[in-house]
């Protein structure tokens, strides 16, 4: 009974991240017609507290609008989260099914690179790059990539590893079918759901990234993203707290909503697993 | 003489990850657009020609590349960072004066993560499908989603505004001049935020992994062995179920000690905290890319050397290892 | 006192909602007395396994006695609290398991692992606790106790974990040792000398036994009286005796009947047929290099000049142990391993020089058969896209293929409906047939069959061997048949060749290999064989039809 009641609410937890992710993402995509115009633009009074008519989160030290800086800035980190995350979970799966599925010294040499990459700091690797290739969309999403596909790459293997000595593996190359058959149409299905689980969790940490970037000052000039407002609203913390608190916040729900969602899907995709916890 | 050669054979290992970060250091050097004299140096333009000189010649950029790779390996090997233009300093005096304040800020907060995240991960464990269980797993969810940054800033908002209680800037009382007793009370009150704020995010991620270690070794063979030798609960639990799947720990948490580095770099810009990585702050803001690259470079160092410790710990208290390797 | 240390009456164990049913074990009745051994046969699903936990008070969390009584020494074992349940376990009823390999704790040291129980039921002297784990050592036979008491478990083999685990169980002489399978996870040989091992150790300490095993061998082996089980229930039983020669309930006449004697099938005589497969001084070594500066290899001599042939037609049986060289040699004839040295010629040509084009077609001709009947299927592939995958590799017309895959599935007895099923619809014995039509699909004219019946339960492999017999003879297919059953290889081999340690010891017809084998290992693998004397004695042989 208990049992079947946690996997309810599991799965309630899940749907709620998803129901989230999916009304954020209308959010942002109305963002030009809730907040039309640029939203560095000065639309009202300086410094105006949250609640105010007209501005329910408050306006910043130049009469910006926090509110049309939060709606406008969910494009970009969603923008970037899911960009990278892409980029990171493909480099990692081809990585990974390379290494795992040929194995010797190809995996050998896989594995020394990942391990490389994956002892360096993440965090200040991501600094370098950016400051060094110039912050810009493209260089932020690079940067993540680099930084993000070593677990990929790592999980990725270990699954090719594991479902290549599969007899179900072995009996498709006993039939003559050719190892790029076989890796994309025997093995890749059956590493998916992990896969898919990984991508999602990385969005939320590659978000966390993205708005660190954006915080040291290394986020895209060019658009408002919520790292960047809390950087800026960072000096004026006595005064108006607001300007840091309402973007932290759209950061947190986000990435929680991202990491609920993924974990209602790994239990949705693993059962058994997740039935493992309660034995 | 096994263990040894384990030893041995990591620091090999170690000195050459830390060779493959110098020659990427200096890949990313070359492969910025226009004069690698000029991003050394800083903003170019606002470098007076005979600095740039000095650094083209320290660095041996007039050379052909393999030999300049070779020349920047050696002055790296040998600690010559160069000079920060910016600050009229060598970089290493900045490093070595700023690491201190970086190497108690990281250790406590690894120290506060693997204490608490191990302790509460072990609890959720032991009452899995149940409330503490819930509560813990909750909690850790919504650590694990909170920026970093942002946290500190609303600790500084709470703590040292709304309430003051406790500092929210530096390593110690401007002007104060304590000492003594009073001096290191007055570095640890000013070290509880930013230390706490660090540890909180690398709490989420201990708890998740030492609550997914324990429960996979619970439902383990030698775990049902041991209760059928009349084992007592409490004995099981130290001797089989913890010993065990805190093992793996180790090295997860070495591999986490990356990020503690990076996660310093916000920690210390949020609260004015003198280490290093404020001054990778103030390099990227002034465009000082020397002296970014050395921080980098110092910073891999310190992960490789966490690493290499935490191998050591677990070469120690694995007595598989010998054989395995 | 009385002679009944174990008195079952009536239980029942409830197992979790969603469950295929609701008892594991449904009303069962037995009773363990003093000095002798009671074997529980059942396979896979019978509640076995749960009735033994469930008086060791180990039930995992969701499964729970809903009924009747456990009295153990005129003790009611459900009044029992946690702590004095405790002090019993150990103590007075011990259990060994049946993985060895997983059963110590990887991280203690085997002398530690037997010293805490001796400490947890209250010895406090360190010297004498020593003493007593170095004397249980010896006694389960195991070598240089002294220095074993600091050995970690993975220096040991699995019988000598095994032995580590009977030492520890016996170690404060309880009244009832429980053994679930515990032989199950080892060579022949090695289980032969555990279960002597257990034999005397019971007859000499005068314990009871509740020895749980799916093997008929076994039970003729050590049981004094013998209990079946199936579906949650006792089916029959009494003396072993009677049991094994005069069953009564027709579940255990079909189990009985299912273990094969050791003699070949006379009807299969030696073939004059052509070579269609020569192999030639094989040799294998695999290499697994460690350490930085200094090249630590570790060598594994899986094949040694291995030299055999099959002629068409012919089924050759490859026995052997666990590491004796026997997968690798048929892993090197499909081409999933590459050799060091040798030849294997298929129809006259050499296949290791092969590739591309040529190799495909040869891949073609020699197919392969699977042990695990739950890894050796896609699970994301409908079994009709399984049986149509290679054959379309192969060249033939989505029609074609298809309207083949059906025809398979009628040969292998299954449903045409299966088509357009998923694997995991069907039951191990179903997969494997399923297994078996693939490997037919490329029409081929040798198969490898790896293990192809010891993921099953007995009475599903009789099924399928007999199915692997009958398409073998409609067909006309040569075999090379793996396993490391003896009795298996006796019922469907005309020659055997038996391995050790990459060698190939001993070749022969089935009928001279069994009846008058000439190498020493053939003959202790033989001996080892369990119940070799009950189902090969004169007069009373059961074998299967």
């Amino acid at each position: 009974m208990t049992e079947i009641a946690t996997r309810l609410v599991r799965n309630a937890v899940g749907v709620a991240g998803l129901v989230f992710l999916l009304l954020l993402v209308v959010l942002a995509l109305a963002a030009p017609l809730l907040y039309p115009g640029d939203p560095w633009r000065m639309v009202g009074s300086p410094q105006l507290p949250p609640l105010s008519p007209g501005f329910p989160l408050g306006t910043d030290a130049l009469g910006r609008d926090v509110a049309a800086g939060v709606v406008h800035g969910a494009r970009i980190s969603l923008l970037i989260g899911l960009v990278s995350s892409l980029c990171a979970v493909v480099i990692g799966t081809c990585l990974g099914a390379v290494a795992g599925y040929f194995g010797r010294w190809i995996d050998d040499l896989i594995m020394r690179f990942t391990e490389f990459f994956q002892t360096i700091p993440s965090f200040m690797l991501a600094i370098v790059l950016v400051a060094i290739f110039s912050p810009s969309i493209g260089s932020i999403v690079f940067a993540i990539a680099i930084v993000s596909w070593p677990p990929v790459a790592r999980l990725v293997r270990a699954e090719f590893l594991s479902l290549r000595s599969r007899d179900f593996v072995k009996a498709a190359v006993v039939g003559g079918q050719s190892p790029l058959r076989i890796i994309f149409r025997q093995i890749l299905p059956n590493a998916f759901s992990p896969i898919i689980v990984t991508g999602s969790l990385m969005v939320a940490s590659a978000i966390l990234l993205e708005s660190a970037l954006s915080f040291l000052g290394l986020g895209d000039r060019e658009f408002v993203t919520w790292g960047f407002m809390i950087g800026a609203g960072r000096t004026m913390i006595r005064q108006a707290w607001w300007l840091s608190a309402f973007p932290g916040i759209a950061i947190f729900l986000t990435v929680l909503a991202l990491n609920m969602f993924g974990q209602g899907l790994n239990d949705a995709l693993n059962p058994r697993l997740a039935r493992k916890g309660r034995a | 003489m096994k263990q040894l050669e384990f030893i041995a054979g990591r620091l090999v290992k170690a000195v050459i990850v830390l060779l493959g970060i110098v020659i990427l250091a200096f890949l990313l050097i070359r492969a910025t657009p226009g004069d690698p004299a000029a991003v050394l140096a800083g903003e170019a333009g606002a470098v007076d020609a005979e600095f740039m000189q000095r650094v083209r010649a320290e660095f041996g950029l007039d050379r052909p590349m393999a030999e300049q790779l070779a020349i920047y390996v050696k002055q790296i090997a040998t600690l010559q960072f160069g000079e920060s233009y910016r600050q009229q300093r060598p970089v290493l005096d900045l490093i070595t004066e700023r690491l201190p304040a970086t190497l108690l800020l990281t250790l406590s907060a690894f120290g506060i993560a693997l204490l608490v995240g191990v302790s509460l991960g072990v609890t959720a464990a032991r009452h899995v499908g149940r409330w503490p269980d819930m509560a813990i797993t909750v909690a850790a969810l919504v650590f694990f989603a909170v920026p970093l940054f942002w946290i500190g800033l609303m600790a500084i908002l709470l703590f040292s505004v709304k309430l003051p209680w406790l500092p929210a800037f530096g390593m110690e009382t401007v002007g104060a001049d304590y000492d003594g007793i009073d001096a290191l009370l007055d570095t640890i009150r000013h070290l509880i935020l930013p230390a706490t704020t660090l540890g909180l995010f690398y709490i989420a991620i201990y708890v998740r992994m030492t609550r997914a270690s324990v429960i996979e070794v619970m439902d383990l063979d030698f775990v049902r062995t041991a209760r059928a030798k009349g084992i007592p609960e409490g004995r099981i639990w130290r001797r089989h179920i913890l010993r065990n799947a805190l093992l793996p720990i180790v090295t997860l948490a070495s591999i986490q000690a990356g990020n503690l580095v990076g996660g310093a770099v916000l920690t210390e810009t949020v609260f004015a905290w003198p280490g290093i990585g404020r001054l990778a702050f103030d390099a990227l803001l002034q465009r000082d890319y020397n002296l970014l690259l050395a921080v980098f470079i110092v910073t891999s160092a310190l992960v490789i050397l966490f690493n290499l410790i935490a191998d050591l710990v677990y070469a120690l208290v694995d007595p598989r290892i010998e054989v395995g390797a | 006192m009385t002679d009944t240390l174990l008195d079952i009456r009536d239980l029942r164990i409830a197992l979790p909602a969603g469950a295929d049913r609701p008892y594991a074990v449904d009303g069962v009745s037995l009773t363990l007395r003093r000095d002798e051994i009671l074997c529980i046969v059942g396979e896979s699903g019978s509640g076995k396994s749960l009735l033994a936990n469930a008086v060791m008070g180990l039930l995992p969390g969701a499964v729970r006695i809903a009924g009747g009584s456990l009295h153990f020494d005129g003790t009611d074992l459900a009044r029992l609290d946690p702590e004095a349940y405790r002090k019993l376990r150990g103590r007075r009823i011990a259990m060994i398991f049946q993985e060895p390999m997983t059963a110590l704790n990887p991280i203690m040291t085997v002398g530690e692992q037997i010293d805490e129980l001796l400490v947890a039921h209250g010895m406090t002297d360190k010297a004498s606790r020593r003493r007593r784990v170095i004397d249980l050592l010896a006694a389960t036979e195991l070598p240089e106790p002294e220095l074993l008491y600091h050995a970690y478990p993975f220096r040991l083999s699995g019988g000598q974990r095994q032995r580590v685990m009977i030492a520890a169980a016996l170690a404060l002489e309880p009244d009832i040792l429980i053994a679930d399978e515990p032989t199950t996870a080892l060579d022949v040989t090695t289980q032969k000398q555990i279960l002597t091992l257990i034999r005397d150790l019971q007859a000499r300490r005068r314990i009871a036994v509740l020895f749980i095993t799916h093997d008929f061998g076994v039970v003729a082996e050590i049981a004094h009286r013998v209990a079946v089980m199936q579906w949650g229930k006792v089916v029959e039983e009494g003396a072993a005796a009677d049991v094994l020669v005069r069953p009564h309930h027709p579940y255990t006449q079909r189990l009985v009947a299912a273990v094969h004697g050791l003699s070949a099938r006379p009807e299969l005589a030696a073939h004059a047929a052509e070579p269609l497969l020569e192999v030639v001084g094989l040799s294998k070594t695999f290499r697994t290099s460690q350490g930085l500066f200094v090249r630590r290899r570790r060598e594994v001599h899986a094949l040694r000049q291995v030299s055999l042939t099959i002629h068409r037609g012919e089924t050759v049986g490859l026995v052997g142990e666990s590491g004796s060289g026997k997968t690798t040699l048929g892993h090197a004839i499909v081409r999933l391993v590459d050799t060091d040295a040798g030849e294997i010629r298929f129809r006259g040509a050499d296949i290791l020089a092969q590739g591309g084009a040529r190799l495909r077609a040869t891949r073609a001709r020699i197919q392969m058969v699977f042990q695990d009947p739950f890894a050796s299927l896609n699970p994301r592939h409908s079994v009709g896209r399984i049986l149509t995958e290679t054959p379309r590799i192969h060249g033939v017309g989505k029609a074609e293929a298809e309207t083949r895959a059906r025809r398979l599935l009628e040969l292998v007895g299954l449903d045409a409906s299966a088509f357009g099923r998923y694997p995991h619809e069907f039951s191990g014995g179903q997969r494997q047939r399923i297994g078996i039509a693939r490997a037919l699909a490329l029409e081929p004219e040798l198969i490898v069959a790896d293990e192809p019946v010891s993921a099953l339960d007995v009475s599903v492999q009789g099924q399928v061997l007999d199915l692997l017999a009958d398409i073998r003879k409609r067909l006309g297919l040569a075999m090379l048949f793996i396993t490391h059953d003896l009795r298996v290889a006796a019922q469907v081999c005309d020659t055997i060749a038996v391995m050790r340690r990459g060698e190939l010891v001993e070749i022969g017809p089935a009928a001279e290999v069994f009846g008058k084998p000439r190498h020493d290992y053939t003959r202790r693998l033989l001996a080892s064989v369990p119940g070799a004397g009950w189902t090969d004695r004169p007069g009373t042989r059961l074998t299967a039809g």
